[in-house]
């Protein structure tokens, strides 16, 4: 029977000085764009890492594509040839010119078509003359150089790309884009592409997350689908002089002069009863930073 | 054979292509043969057999190959084995990433291999001095050596740093090898031919041995053995 996920991970462990990635269980569905959310150090990079086999040093078993072990991706080609990965700063060797970058690139995959990478160069505007051999690598700015690495996994034939914080250095325009670009690729191939990534920049990327992953401390600390999300959680609006008697019923709250903002699970929606309160469907932002917050020793102080 | 050059090709810049494999090259192979062409009035005129002048300009020479192969390699594999793992971590992403890299690697080690030997070919040539194959080979070894270490630092000014004082230990590595050959050579019957034949015996060794090494560090970093810490 076909499994629906695109990536399944059992007891994932890594240690560095003091940081611990532990994921008993992680489950990416398959032909949907997932978002990992986290902290600062909370574990995305490592995380996103591991699954795209460049930190190789770790425990725990990952299956991609319901078909290939973490071991088939090291000793057979079909895995890496399926799964495009982006790094948060650029993997291209600095002084390498956009056409080294191409060739460099045909060599390392069978899938990779050259034609589609400068239209990939040319539509993303990847410098000031959107392809031109002769611009180095060196030369781009920071977000040039993940449209870059984004042109490099589109242009070839993959069926799940692992992008690491693909939005931050790009501009909203371009954030925009490239919520466009996920949606056509996952619409070509319908219900066989996936794409998991990592961000900061939730409300950008909101309205093409399907599934979100939260993060915090190298534990996954929430997950599920969007929508199933906006059930579980409510946005709870109320007057101040309500704010500490109905804090224990409340996820996060957060107290202003006028009154009070939280979010609550809908489950505990009864501990708020005979209260002054409105109740909203929250965003995935909103969500997600309650969560963070409730775990979070930063926010804590 | 194709494959393994067109990595190596594909991998390197036209400016490194240019410069630092024909360019550099020639020029010093073309002043080689300017000096050491004494029959047909070549700039120095050497002492039959070649005495110290002809030492004085290989030593000099092997110096300075030593230099231009270590700042060069900035541009080819300069800081690959950095923390930064310049441009290693792409080839992760690649099923055949450890491959084409150890194509790459093994073509710049025949490449830098055949230019020591170009140099020592065209001293035999022109002057009949054995000791240049030990000379060429020994240059080889204390290039592909020093690389090793150079290639974990990232910054161009410490290359040059370690560049610099590979010269030096070039120098001295010359020095011995003549001082072995001329002391060791009179106290043996056989002469210099023996000792000639045993030291390129034991830097063909060392060779193998320092070139082995190269492929399996950088190779390494691709695949399980090397464990990357990126540093953005």
């Amino acid at each position: 029977m076909e499994n629906n996920y695109v990536i399944e991970a059992h007891g994932i462990w890594k240690k560095y000085k003091g940081f611990q990635l532990d994921i008993p269980e992680l489950k990416i569905p398959k032909g949907f764009a997932t978002a990992l959310i986290g902290e600062n150090g909370a574990g995305k990079t490592t995380l996103l890492s591991i699954i795209a086999g460049i930190l190789l040093q770790y425990r725990g078993e990952i299956r991609y594509f319901d078909k290939y072990t973490d071991k088939d991706r090291e000793n057979i080609p079909d895995v890496k040839e399926l799964m495009g990965y982006t790094a948060s700063g650029s993997y291209y060797v600095a002084h390498w010119k956009l056409k080294e970058v191409e060739k460099i690139s045909s060599v390392l995959f069978k899938g990779f078509h050259r034609e589609r990478f400068r239209q990939w160069c040319r539509e993303m505007e990847v410098g000031a003359a959107g392809w031109d051999p002769k611009q180095k690598v060196s030369s781009l700015s920071d977000g040039n150089r993940m449209k870059l690495m984004i042109a490099g996994v589109l242009a070839r034939d993959t069926k799940l790309l692992v992008m690491d914080e693909p939005a931050s250095p790009l501009d909203p325009v371009m954030r925009d884009r490239l919520c466009g670009i996920i949606r056509e690729y996952l619409a070509e191939d319908e219900g066989q592409r996936s794409i998991f990534f990592s961000t900061h920049n939730i409300a950008d990327m909101e309205n093409v997350t399907d599934y979100a992953i939260i993060m915090e401390r190298g534990k996954i600390v929430e997950q599920g689908f969007v929508e199933d999300l906006k059930e579980k959680y409510l946005l709870v609006k109320g007057d101040a002089a309500d704010a500490e008697k109905v804090r224990d019923g409340l996820f996060t709250c957060d107290c202003g002069q006028y009154g009070f903002e939280g979010i609550c699970l809908s489950e505990n929606l009864d501990k708020l009863a005979g209260f002054q309160v409105s109740t909203e469907r929250p965003s995935l932002t909103q969500i997600s930073v309650a969560v963070m917050k409730h775990f979070s020793k930063v926010a804590k102080g | 054979m194709k494959r393994k050059l067109k990595c190596y090709f594909s991998y390197t810049t036209f400016l490194y292509r240019a410069l630092g494999m024909i360019l550099i090259p020639c020029v010093f192979w073309v002043a080689c043969v300017a000096m050491l062409e004494h029959k047909y009035g070549g700039i120095m005129v050497w002492e039959e057999p070649p005495g110290m002048g002809m030492y004085i300009f290989y030593f000099a020479l092997s110096v300075y190959v030593v230099l231009y192969e270590i700042l060069t390699d900035h541009w080819v594999l300069g800081g690959c084995l950095s923390d930064a793992g310049r441009g290693l971590r792409y080839f992760r992403t690649s099923h055949s990433g450890a491959e084409v890299m150890r194509n790459i690697v093994m073509v710049d080690l025949a490449r830098r291999f055949l230019y020591c030997m170009v140099f020592a070919a065209i001293c035999f040539l022109f002057t009949g001095w054995e000791t240049a194959f030990v000379m060429g080979l020994a240059m080889y070894c204390v290039i592909v050596g020093v690389l090793n270490g150079s290639r974990h630092v990232d910054s161009f000014q410490m290359n040059t740093w370690i560049a610099l004082l590979a010269q030096v230990g070039m120098a001295f590595v010359n020095v011995l090898n003549v001082s072995l050959i001329k002391i060791v050579g009179r106290m043996t019957e056989s002469g210099e031919t023996v000792v000639i034949a045993c030291l390129a015996v034991l830097y063909c060794g060392v060779a193998l041995g320092v070139s082995k090494v190269t492929v399996r560090r950088i190779t390494g970093r691709i695949q399980s053995t090397g464990e990357m810490v990126f540093t953005e």
